[in-house]
């Protein structure tokens, strides 16, 4: 029999937000306007009559929690609901009455309300009815902020227990108490996103009670959903990650980027190239996008870091295939990174682990606050580290990067949109040895080398509604990228280019179903080159020949652009359930070229020109938005154009015209729950016209022609448990295949990163305390690798000239298997969060094939390994000022 | 829970699963250790020779094997195999001796160079020598059956004669002398030397090694230039620090076998390229007490 007195139920709420938030009529944003998604109103109650504590249970004592996840439309309206943790029948059905009985306002993002989900726990406790009202005396005031951050916390509720006295916090975080007679009263301090706490005050006589009240915000509390916002989707395949997941996952090194490589269809790429390896294709087929702008490449020279800082980043979309004709010029792939356009008022975040440390600080200034702005600064230390290491070899090896961002975000007003984003880094190589120690034993190759790639741009968009049915959208941007390889005195290669990219899109809805979407996608600009070499074309290769030094140097413009129209239906009343992309892409580019590369002739521009029809479509079969199952299909012409150095015509224009590839997929999609879900997709890549090297007795004057052909098929399937709960993670398996030939009539080769079985598991989970552990295990079928038997001695060049038995890449290196651990713990004092992470990369198998070395005659061989075990230790202070 | 979680991560991380499952690069032989039957260097003498000229071939091999066989074949450019890679083993006229038993003899055709535009004849054209090194159990099983042999046995090498009607044609390097920490050592003899030691190997080149010759530009002018010829390194014990050297340096750094490994005597080889084709080479002998 319970002790307790006679009883009052009292009803104690906690919503969880934010929380899954789901698209509804009229409300979905473009596919590239990120944060204009994010949900900056959660939903809030508006009146909640008290529940019934179920009389039948008064006699058992028994107090419960009640769990439920409720699904909140546009207008407020409750249109779901589940119990996820249950009290019992009896607390179960109080709890749904209640709810049904209590009124909400909805959440809301920049563009107005939206449909959300969100838990709702609702507790039955017995207590002593004491419901007194004080009497007149000094008020009780104070202010309640977030532990850390110091951001005063609007709508906190705080009630006096065993009283009816309950009060919220005004915008500044403050509150004043009605009067409440002199004592010791107990105050219960509820905020959705916060940790409630109790808080006794002392009531006094003739004095005023000021209270200053920290609440710890709730990242991955127990029993409790967060953070995890899908966005609406309109591609057939386009898989996000969170930053908050990204930051979890081991071996990552908190990388945004990297965590690409977790997800189905890409490819393990070998450590330290950071390559793009996706549904087959070649490193160069994929494209990477920064805000819709493409970059040309992500990571620095480490393969370990994206340019970007990590806490500018907002989230990756990840598009492996089948994408609109909003993209193109590439037959892969696409990645494109969004960048934070709303900010935290006043950050300052200082990072640093074993490879670089650096430095991020976000606000908003201005009077009104109205200008968001953020900037971030990194440099890597590993140059400053490997001396140590290479004292006892003949020779030393310097990798240096740093990049930079800054961006300007100022409030227009509702529909109006503004932005400027800048950003730059460099990646430097050194490598020298002492002046009698050779490299080799051509003298051209003596001295030291450097590499050196810079890149900066300047990124603008504009974007403007001017109705409900009609959008705008500009995004120009200006870049400078510059590479240059020098080794000794006598071999040199620059490039500089200067580049002009315009993305312009107009969103047009004539008709509830039909959207219609006419584009520009532009990039141009001069390009120079010049070579230095110890030796003309001819004479390379040969090592008798008597060498002539030659400058070869080349100038010009390129100019490509590629309008575009695509069409997007939704024919059901629910403008989810069904979507029909259909979109026509022209492709046109012209080069031109002067320089000494023309040996003083004049040579005609190059053309080329492509059409690539694209269409998609994703179909609901069955469910609503939380669980759900859903068919997709796309097929399409994708056209690349050659790369930079496959484009120079010497003396002649050049003739090289774009490669393509036929893209198909099918799939199905699986809602299981608002928590689990699991995607089945296949795909096929049909590739011709591929760029090889050509055959100098049979192509004349060109370097390369357009007579490969190639393939690639494949199934990928991922299951995902969101971070819903303390848990969240995903595992993925693709299964992939792809071939190459030079030509009709060759054999099919496997393809140089040719993966068949590309499996990855992850997952983190939150613990008491700000703890946080997670796992990675990824197995990998090794890349294939031709298997040299003996080599044949130039006894003029002391060069062997390698020879194969079996056929190319018909043997395969050992598979890959990594194992990462991570555990992080944060610290959080008033103004500042201290974290600290260990991240053991590699930690069980430190033994990975990544290349075969051969002796210089090829009769032994052996292999060069991959990423070591490393004990990644980091630290990242961040101070709320 | 974190008492025992991070202990139990620490414990396995590292743990380096597999590693002597696969050999490692440190694990190869140096190019510069001679452990095998292997073709160190070609020499044609003269390396340069006009049309109509006569040149003699000859090798470096270091630890043939018993009687194992050095094969000569040798081709103009137009019946060699593309890419340089020696000549057709099928063709009749190719084979110009077996070295030790047929002194290998090219005889260049006089008219090789007719067709030859006047510049590119100045330059001089390439005649293909290939040297396969047979082992000596494809020897002892009587007549040569292509179809039987496993070329990973074969040991097989190319050398260009350069054939021109240069003015200044091109002579072999030869090696004068051995230094061992700068004091000269006559090749023929050979050298004691403390076992764990590491000494300063050179060797001299006659007077007339480094030469100079005529070169026409891509402007089509005529320049005096002067050879810069390159050593490469071998031994069969030991350590090398630096199998090559760039003239002007000719010395490099060698450690002999720490006492009581085997063998207390051995073998180190030199080569000399001046990067035109001439080419050199010597044996210094050593023991250790």
């Amino acid at each position: 029999m319970s002790p307790l007195p006679p009883v009052l139920g009292v009803l104690c709420a906690l919503i969880a937000f934010p929380a899954r938030a789901l698209a509804g009529p009229g409300d979905e944003p473009p596919a590239e306007q990120p944060d204009q998604d994010a949900i900056v109103t959660g939903p809030r109650v508006l009146s909640a009559p008290d529940p019934v504590y179920p009389p039948e249970m008064l006699d058992s004592g028994v107090q419960a929690a009640v769990t439920v996840a409720i699904t909140l439309d546009a207008q407020g309206q409750v249109t779901a609901t589940e119990i996820l943790r249950s009290g019992g029948e009896a607390f179960d059905q109080a709890a749904l009455d209640a709810i049904a009985a209590t009124t909400f306002a909805p959440a809301a993002t920049a563009e107005g309300p939206v449909g959300v989900m969100f838990e709702y726990t609702l507790r039955f406790e017995l207590t002593e009815q004491t419901v007194t009202r004080p009497a007149a005396v000094p008020p009780v005031t104070g202010r309640v902020r977030q532990l850390g951050t110091g951001i005063p916390l609007d709508d906190v509720n705080i009630q006096v227990l065993q009283t009816d006295v309950a009060i919220t916090t005004d915008a500044s975080g403050r509150f004043t108490m009605p009067a409440l007679p002199p004592g010791t009263w107990t105050l219960e301090i509820f905020h959705y996103e916060h940790e409630p706490v109790r808080q006794e005050v002392t009531v006094e006589a003739g004095s005023t009670a000021e209270l200053d009240i920290w609440l710890r915000y709730l990242e991955q509390p127990d029993n409790v959903a967060v953070a995890y916002y899908e966005r609406p989707r309109v591609e057939v395949t386009q898989r996000s990650v969170s930053i908050d997941e990204v930051k979890k996952i081991p071996g990552t090194f908190g990388d945004p980027v990297k965590v690409i490589q977790t997800l189905p269809g890409a490819a393990r790429s070998p450590f330290g190239t950071g390559f793009l390896i996706i549904r087959g294709s070649n490193p160069e087929d994929s494209a990477v996008y920064i805000d819709g702008v493409r970059v040309p490449i992500i990571y620095h020279l480490t393969g370990t870091t994206s340019v970007l800082s990590p806490d500018l980043i907002s989230g990756v979309d990840y598009l492996p295939g089948g994408y609109g004709v909003q993209f193109g010029r590439t037959m892969g792939g696409a990645i494109d990174v969004r960048t934070k356009s709303r900010f935290d008022d006043h950050k300052i975040v200082f990072g640093a682990d074993i490879l670089d440390a650096q430095v991020y600080y976000e606000g908003n200034l201005g009077r009104n606050k109205q200008h968001g702005f953020a900037a971030a600064a990194r440099r890597s230390y590993i140059d400053v580290f490997i001396p140590a290491f290479t004292a006892e070899q003949d020779f030393t090896i310097q990798p240096i990067y740093w990049d930079y961002q800054t961006k300007w975000v100022p409030d227009l007003g509702e529909g109006h949109e503004l932005s400027v984003f800048a950003y730059g880094f460099q990646d430097i190589l050194r490598f020298s040895s002492p002046d009698d120690v050779p490299q080799g034993t051509d003298p051209a190759a003596q001295g030291n080398l450097s590499t050196k790639y810079q890149s900066h741009r300047l990124m603008l968009r504009w974007s403007r509604e001017f109705s409900d049915t009609l959008r705008f959208d500009l995004r120009p941007s200006f870049g400078w990228d510059r590479v240059f390889t020098g080794l000794g005195s006598d071999i040199s290669i620059d490039s500089r280019t200067w580049l002009f990219q315009t993305r312009a899109e107009v969103s047009w809805q004539p008709h509830p179903i039909v959207e219609v979407m006419p584009g520009l996608d532009f990039l141009g600009g001069p390009y120079s080159f010049a070579t230095r070499l110890p030796f003309t074309l001819s004479q390379a290769g040969d090592p008798l020949a008597e060498r002539d030094p030659v400058s070869i140097a080349g100038q010009g413009t390129a100019w490509s652009p590629a309008p575009y129209l695509n069409l997007r239906l939704r024919p059901l009343p629910d403008p989810d359930a069904w979507i029909i992309n259909a979109g026509l892409r022209w492709d046109y580019a012209i080069y031109f070229q002067e320089g000494s590369v023309n040996f003083g002739e004049k040579v005609d521009p190059a053309i080329i020109s492509s059409f690539d029809p694209r269409v998609s479509t994703r179909l609901r079969v069955f469910g609503d938005e939380e669980r759900n199952g859903t068919f997709k299909a796309a097929t399409g012409l994708y056209h690349q154009p050659p790369q930079p150095f496959e484009s120079i015509g010497v003396g002649t224009t050049n003739t090289v015209g774009a490669e393509r590839a036929w893209n198909s997929s099918v799939g199905f999609e699986h809602r299981v729950s608002p928590a689990f879900s699991w995607d089945l997709e296949l795909f096929y890549r049909d590739m011709d016209d591929l760029i090889i090297g050509a055959d100098p007795e049979a192509a004349g004057d060109d370097f390369f022609v357009n007579a490969g052909e190639g393939f690639a098929a494949g199934a990928e399937l991922i299951l995902r448990h969101e971070p819903i709960g303390p848990f969240f993670g995903w595992v993925s398996y693709t299964f992939s295949r792809s071939f190459r030939r030079d030509g009709p009539g060759d054999d099919w080769t496997p393809f140089d990163f040719d993966q068949p079985h590309i499996f990855s598991a992850q997952g983190a989970y939150s613990l008491p305390r700000d703890w946080t552990v997670s796992a990675q295990l990824q197995v990998v079928s090794g890349n294939p690798a031709t298997p040299y038997d003996f080599g044949i001695y130039d006894a003029d060049a002391d060069f062997y000239t390698p020879f194969a038995l079996g056929e190319p890449n018909s043997v395969r290196l050992p598979p890959f298997v990594q194992t990462s651990f991570r555990v992080d713990k944060t610290w959080t004092f008033k103004r500042w969060q201290l974290e600290a992470y260990v991240d053991l990369i590699n930690a069980i198998r430190g033994v990975n094939p990544e290349l075969t070395v051969y002796t210089n005659d090829y009769t032994e061989y052996a292999y060069v390994r991959g990423l070591p075990f490393i004990p990644n230790i980091g630290l990242e202070v961040r101070v709320f000022p | 829970m974190r008492a025992i979680l991070l202990p139990v991560l620490l414990l396995v991380a590292g743990c380096p699963i597999g590693n002597d499952k696969y050999p490692k690069p440190s694990e190869l032989t140096p190019d510069w250790l001679v452990e095998g039957p292997k073709v160190l260097a070609m020499r044609a003498d003269p390396p340069e020779v006009p049309p109509g000229g006569t040149a003699t071939f000859s090798s470096l091999v270091a630890a043939p094997g018993e009687g194992s066989l050095r094969l000569w074949l040798a081709c103009p450019p137009d019946r060699a195999l593309p890419g340089g890679l020696g000549c057709d083993p099928t063709d009749p006229d190719a084979f110009i001796g077996i070295e030790g038993v047929l002194p290998p003899t090219y005889e260049v055709p006089t008219g090789i160079l007719d067709d030859v535009d006047p510049d590119d004849a100045f330059d001089g054209i390439y005649v293909t020598s290939q040297l396969t090194l047979v082992p000596e159990e494809y020897l002892q099983a009587g007549d040569l059956d292509p179809s039987t042999i496993d070329p990973r046995e074969l040991r097989t090498a190319t050398k260009r004669l350069v054939v021109s009607d240069s003015p200044t044609p091109n002579h072999n390097p030869e090696v004068a002398a051995w230094t061992v920490d700068g004091i000269e050592v006559d090749p023929a003899s050979t050298v004691q030397l403390d076992p764990g030691q590491t000494y300063e190997i050179g060797v001299w080149l006659t007077d007339g090694s480094i030469e100079f010759y005529q070169h026409r530009n891509l402007d089509g002018d005529l320049e005096e230039r002067v050879e810069a010829p390159y050593l490469k390194w071998y031994a069969d014990s030991g350590t090398i620090l630096s199998e090559a050297s760039l003239y002007p340096y000719l010395t490099t750094r060698w450690t002999s076998p720490q006492a009581g490994d085997a063998p207390s005597s051995g073998s180190l080889w030199v080569v000399v390229r001046d990067r035109r084709g001439g080419t050199a080479w010597s044996v210094l002998r050593w023991t250790s007490p």
